[in-house]
């Protein structure tokens, strides 16, 4: 539990400057003192039911990793001013970076399916690849 | 105040199938023996206009990839939420996925519509390689994919 938040607080004192001086053309170009602190990340990371393992600048973006309230590994890209999700992976699935193969058929973590209208509340679904 | 409850209710129940009685239905989905990586399938319901209503299973954990199941990725906007919960590994060529969820009653007979997308890496993509009306009468009959489902089997 202590890691992610002394990575954190780590990164929390590098200047951002650092971050944004990349040469790639997708870095973010705005201002400095228009980026959200990242305690409105920890924030915005909790109310999705994310648990952080880690926060970085890339390309100018806030990117998150942890894990989902269902025990999914995920990393979000963040706009580093509105906060607004840019793109979300799930990363809990094969070892290798391809499909992959068949070798973990449940979900990942404690498996609650979403409320659809098509579920039982609080009916895990049982699943097995044979 | 009552004329308002009766009429919430009234609308809840039209929308929310899932407040009716549930039973558990077992899917065995069967893939050919295509060669391949593992594929994702994405299993889904639309209702009878066509509208896409909810996902029953996400087979693949990769989001990054679920484009390829392009009819899902349609209608849902590659929305990963929709399978939060309902989601497994790829099912690798020639293996069966066999899931049991516990589904609402007021799926069977009411014009819903299970539908499967394919994908596997290298492949082609293969939207609605199944689609199967929800009924009573047709549990426990086997319907034939187009591409790398070889069967798919729905029991209650």
């Amino acid at each position: 539990m202590l890691k992610p938040i002394l990575a954190i607080a780590a990164l929390a004192t590098l200047p951002v400057g650092l971050a944004l001086a990349d040469d790639d053309d997708r870095a973010f170009r705005g201002s400095l003192k228009d980026i959200a602190p990242r305690s409105e990340v920890m924030s915005l990371a909790a109310a999705n039911g994310w648990s952080v393992e880690e926060i970085e600048m890339d390309d100018g973006y806030y990117e998150v990793e942890g894990r989902t309230k269902e025990g999914r590994e995920i990393e979000v890209k963040l706009h580093p001013v509105t906060l607004q999700i840019m793109a979300q992976e799930y990363e809990d699935d094969d070892d290798d970076d391809g499909y992959g193969m068949a070798n973990n058929p449940a979900p990942a973590g404690s498996a609650e399916p979403p409320k659809n209208g098509l579920f039982a509340p609080n009916a895990a679904p049982r699943v097995q690849v044979k | 105040m009552k004329p308002l409850l009766s009429a919430l209710s009234l609308t809840t129940a039209l929308t929310a199938p899932g407040l009716a009685l549930a039973e558990p239905v077992t899917f065995t989905t069967t893939l050919n023996s295509y060669g391949g990586q593992g594929a994702y399938l994405a299993l889904y319901v639309t209702d009878d206009s066509g509208t896409y209503v909810g996902s029953l299973w996400m087979a693949g954990g990769k989001s990054k990839y679920y484009k390829h199941l392009s009819e899902w990725y349609r209608l849902t906007g590659g929305n990963s939420a929709e399978v939060n919960g309902i989601t497994g590994a790829s099912v690798g060529s020639g293996r069966t996925l066999e899931i049991t969820l516990d589904l609402s009653d007021a799926l069977f007979d009411a014009g819903y519509t299970l539908h499967v997308d394919a994908s596997v890496e290298d492949f082609r993509d293969s939207p609605n390689d199944v689609t199967v009306p929800l009924t009573r009468e047709g549990a426990g009959q086997p319907v034939s994919g187009r591409m790398y489902v070889s069967s798919l089997t729905y029991n209650m």
